[in-house]
């Protein structure tokens, strides 16, 4: 420890990306579980692959003061809006949505993952500069744009279940920014009419998903199916589940996309109910390493970059698992770090590399 | 906070629910939509004859499977199988290639030779496997009983379809996996070793038939040459055992080889002397005889009314087959020659409830028994909806369908001293574990007095001594039975006049029969009677059963027999000397128990011709006739014979004339046959 603590004075919070890293193995493990002897035979090497480049991310992230980020985070955001313009213009359509942009090479990203960095950068810096115990109204309306302008143009793509993640920053940003009781009575009635009235935006796929969550027998092999399946797949792991690659419901692919939006259900179904608490304690030391974090930062910015980031991947990971169970409808949301997937991999990777650099950079005289 | 453990125990809560509380109903779930049982089907038992040789066994051939994935190279495996199995290449490749299936087929059921070329190949990913094949050793023997089974070894017809439950054995249940796409399987490997086998497969009961192998393909035989020498559509024989109804063998022409009975149409496939129904004709008189001896309207010596060749019922009337026309015959008479205007009478003495309670006793418009599917019962009109002809007529055989079998049947209760048997095909069940169940059924009802049946018997051994059966005789023993010849009903209505079925049933040896055989020739072209046709192959197939049943002929003195007498006076030659010595006796049974008569009275009976009837016969078939008689022709007027002198019948020295009248009219064209005789 002693060695350890030479090289790295108690500056990198080694919990946190020791908590991280594991979440993103048991992720490498469950993607070889769920596609390993299928036909596009296994993708846990490319899982990997994506792992690696997120570190890579996170020390970058780490490299640059969060300080230097927060202050040209109005410019780097701007920038990053462009290909959310560009896609559901001109974007390709992949799978129904203009969400991925190719970048040649045989890769491609989905630049609303990305924007995710940007975006909390740039609410960081607005809380920064308000450190009124309340937030003012103006603050409140630019938080409110640097938030809803993404989720917008990414709900245009459209991408509902992207989109959702971007709320957790509004809402965060707001909570721990500081909100009067009178402005949280508003926007409860703004979100439940917002809510109402999005019914009939919704497109037909998506109703069928909110009225199959309600009654998941309605169709048995429709919308219904994933739902069941999973509930199939988490029930019938039992205590300790199947073991590792023994995951019947999934390896015979009656588990749909489950090694990314119903990854947690494979898990279920071969680590039990034991290996799945023990993932939800893993997103529980996130959250709390990231609340420690943002007790102990030098300032505002660092604080609330910090907050902001746990909790937006954190109830990514609770809304994820509670669609997983059933108890929410069908999202497109993942489960961070341990869903398949390139963008998110990477975008996660680079915010909790941002959380580490608000604690790295905790004490004002280094 | 608050927020985030409210969140995490609502989680929780709920993942308590699915995964500890809920967990049996999911995993029940898992497994319903995950797991299919598979069978293993078991062994099939064998099914034998009453000696205990093959009819049907199960044999075990190797057939060949890949495992895709672990196929190293498909094209050289493909290329280096190609021959063995005759399969193209380029088509095993593929499947080789499809690394989707973890089993796919590359041949099945292949030659031993190839299973073991492939075996001592050792190709990664090529394996063989144990299936079970029926096969049916005797080829076509029998084949029409015991049936035949489906690629799943499922019995399909016959015996292996009647006894599909005690032949099939228990299967073994294994539990595979399949996946959503219900694609690859593989065996579930719950807790090591088993898989997912859930007990043993139990080889299925094996059977014994009442069936001789010999005496079927006896029947066979001489059936089939019947059917090609008269280019019939088909034939059944039916040899019965009288005592116990087991069935000796069940014989169906044309048939088919089970091992290859995908290329057989149906109508080969069909157990005709079970299944179809056919109007009887003459042979029928045995209902009528029994029952009138039995009601005792008649006695076995009366003599009956054959009203001079015709019988007028209301606007109908109804001729003698042939131009035959008889004033009056004794019953025997009535048998031997097949008069069916006595016959008439019979039943018309009868009356139509007694009559119809005689022809219900003897099994008839009821189906046997017989322990095969598809059996036909006959056809049989309710005693209520008879016309006035139906009574009549069904004495002598129409208007009525039967089976052979129930022919064979009613035959049989005669030889059986009145006794209706049951036909049996399964005498023996043999389970697994050694168990034989016995399957004999029981005695049926008596339909006749045992008095009735001797009579019956001892009329029925004229029809073949000096009635239209010789040709039934055979050698060394004494042949009881009745010739049939029933033109077939035309679809439109009435009789056809070109289509016949020609039958002989009957028993041997007559006085203790051991067997009852029924020959049923369905449409001969050429000839047509009951008696040239059937009666041959009866002869045939006696001699053969007497030989294979060990029944020892008639003691020294009875050696020789009507038909090599017959058959050497018609030659107009005296018997050889060896042959007619002092100790020859008469081969009539138309002699009293009470002893035997002299020798030379019965030489001369022998020798002695009889006139033939030539009625309606033109002049040259008519001296041709007289000619193989030994007799001479005296001729008055030109055409046909229209009268004669002396009359049909009569004895007559050799070397006798005979005065013959012609016209050119010739009588109306009566039906032909002994088994008709009804006019429109």
């Amino acid at each position: 420890m002693s060695r350890l603590s030479e090289v790295f004075p108690r500056r990198i919070d080694l919990k946190l990306l020791a908590v991280v890293l594991l979440l993103s193995a048991i992720g490498i493990a469950m993607v070889v579980s769920t596609t390993a002897g299928t036909p596009r035979g296994s993708l846990g090497g490319r899982q990997a692959i994506f792992v690696l480049v997120g570190l890579v991310g996170c020390g970058v992230a780490l490299a640059v003061d969060y300080r230097l980020l927060l202050r040209y985070s109005p410019g780097l955001f701007a920038v990053s809006l462009l290909p959310l313009v560009y896609l559901p213009l001109f974007g390709p359509r992949i799978a129904g949505a203009r969400s991925w942009l190719r970048l040649g090479g045989g890769f491609q990203i989905q630049p609303s993952e990305l924007v995710r960095i940007t975006t909390v950068l740039l609410v960081a810096w607005i809380l920064e500069n308000d450190d009124r115990p309340f937030l003012q109204r103006k603050t409140i309306v630019q938080v409110s744009l640097a938030v809803g302008i993404p989720a917008v143009l990414i709900l245009l793509q459209p991408d509902l279940g992207v989109t959702l993640t971007y709320l957790p920053f509004l809402a965060a940003a707001l909570f721990f920014g500081g909100l009067k009781a009178r402005w949280w009575l508003v926007l409860l009635l703004a979100g439940a009419v917002a809510a109402g009235g999005s019914w009939f935006l919704l497109k037909d796929y998506q109703k069928d998903r909110i009225r199959t969550f309600l009654d998941p027998d309605l169709a048995a092999r429709g919308a219904g199916y994933q739902v069941r399946q999973a509930r199939i797949a988490i029930g019938s792991g039992g205590i300790l589940g199947k073991g590792f690659q023994k995951g019947t419901q999934s390896r015979l692919g009656f588990l749909p996309v489950r090694h990314t939006d119903f990854v947690f259900a494979a898990l279920a179904e071969e680590w039990g109910f034991v290996g799945v608490a023990a993932v939800i304690t893993l997103y529980g030391l996130v959250l709390s390493r990231g609340f420690a974090i943002a007790r102990d930062a030098r300032d505002r910015g660092g604080a609330m970059l910090a907050l902001l980031v746990v909790v937006d991947l954190v109830v990514q990971a609770a809304v994820n698992i509670a669609m997983n169970v059933g108890i929410v409808p069908t999202t497109g949301i993942t489960l961070p770090f341990v869903s398949y997937g390139g963008s998110s991999m990477i975008a996660s990777w680079t915010l909790i590399g941002l959380v580490l650099s608000v604690s790295y950079r905790r004490f004002v005289n280094v | 906070m608050a927020l985030v453990g409210t969140w995490i125990v609502v989680l929780l809560g709920r993942l308590v629910e699915l995964q500890l509380v809920r967990h049996d109903e999911f995993a029940r779930r898992a497994r319903r939509q995950q797991e299919r049982t598979v069978e293993l089907a078991p062994r099939r038992g064998a099914i034998t004859d009453r000696a205990g040789r093959p009819l049907a066994v199960t044999t075990t051939v190797d057939s060949v499977f890949a495992i895709p994935t672990d196929v190293r190279d498909p094209e050289a495996t493909a290329r280096e199988l190609s021959p063995l199995v005759g399969v193209p290449w380029r088509e095993l490749e593929k499947r080789l290639s499809d690394d989707e299936r973890e089993f796919v087929w590359v041949a099945r059921r292949v030659e031993e030779g190839t299973a073991q070329a492939i075996r001592t190949r050792h190709l990664p990913g090529i394996r063989l496997l144990k299936e079970s094949a029926r096969r049916y050793p005797q080829g076509s023997l029998a084949a029409s009983v015991l049936g035949y089974v489906g690629t799943d070894n499922q019995g399909l017809a016959g015996l292996e379809y009647k006894y599909e439950t005690a032949v099939r054995g228990r299967p073994a249940r294994v539990t595979v996996l399949r996946d959503a796409a219900q694609r690859s399987y593989k065996l579930v490997d719950r807790s090591g070793g088993t898989g997912g086998r859930t007990g043993d497969e139990v080889e299925g009961s094996s059977l014994v038939l009442t069936l001789d192998a010999s005496i079927q393909h006896a029947a066979e035989r001489e059936l089939d040459a019947a059917v090609a020498a008269y280019h019939a559509r088909g034939g059944s024989v039916v040899v019965l055992e009288p005592a116990t109804g087991a069935v000796l063998a069940l014989a169906s022409a044309p048939g088919f080889d089970p091992n290859r009975y995908a290329e057989a149409d149906a109508d080969r496939r069909r157990c005709r002397p079970v299944a179809d129904a056919y109007e009887p004709g003459s042979t029928f008189k045995l209902v009528t005889a029994s029952a009138a001896l039995d009601a005792g309207i008649i006695g076995p010596d009366d003599v009956i009314d054959c009203g001079g060749g015709s019988l007028t019922v209301g606007r109908t009337t109804i001729h003698e087959h042939g131009h035959n026309a008889w004033g009056s015959l004794p019953l025997s008479g009535v048998l031997a020659h097949s008069s069916n205007i006595g016959a008439a009478h019979i039943g018309l003495a009868l009356g139509k409830a007694s009559f119809f309670r005689a022809v219900r006793a003897f099994g008839f418009g009821q189906k046997t028994g017989i322990d095969l599917d598809g059996e036909s019962g006959g056809l049989l009109a309710d005693v209520s909806s008879w016309s006035a002809l139906t009574l009549p007529t069904m004495s002598f055989g129409q208007e009525i369908g039967v089976t052979v079998l129930q022919m064979a049947r009613a035959f049989a209760a005669v030889a059986n001293g009145g006794i209706l048997p049951t036909p049996y095909l399964v005498s023996e069940v043999h389970d697994p574990s050694g168990h034989v169940e016995r399957r004999a059924p029981p005695p049926g009802p008596r339909v006749t007095t045992e008095e009735t049946a001797r009579e019956m018997r001892r009329l029925l051994t004229g029809v073949v001594d000096d009635g239209t059966g010789k040709a039934a005789a055979i050698e060394g023993y004494e042949v009881a039975g009745k010739t049939g010849t029933a033109q077939k009903a035309n679809p439109g209505g009435g009789y056809s006049a070109d289509r016949f079925v020609a039958s002989f049933i009957g028993f041997v040896p007559a006085e203790r029969p051991r067997v009852v055989i029924a020959v049923v020739v369905d449409e001969p072209k050429g000839k047509i009677y009951g008696g040239d046709v059937a009666a041959p192959v009866f002869s045939a197939v006696g001699a053969e059963v007497m030989r294979i049943l060990g029944e020892a002929p008639r003691p020294e003195p009875e050696r020789i027999t009507p038909s090599i007498l017959t058959a050497d006076l018609g030659r107009g030659a005296l018997p050889a000397a060896g042959l007619i010595g002092p100790d020859l006796v008469r081969t009539s049974s138309r002699v009293s128990p009470g002893g035997e008569p002299p020798i030379e009275e019965a030489l001369r009976a022998r020798l002695e011709p009889v006139v033939p009837d030539l009625a309606g016969q033109s002049a040259r078939e008519a001296v041709r006739a007289l000619a193989r008689s030994g007799l001479t022709a005296r001729l008055s007027g030109h055409g046909f014979v229209t009268a004669q002198d002396p009359p049909a019948g009569t004895p007559v020295a050799r070397g006798a004339s005979c005065r013959l009248v012609l016209a050119l009219e010739p009588p109306a064209p009566a039906p032909a046959g002994d088994g008709e005789g009804l006019a429109p």
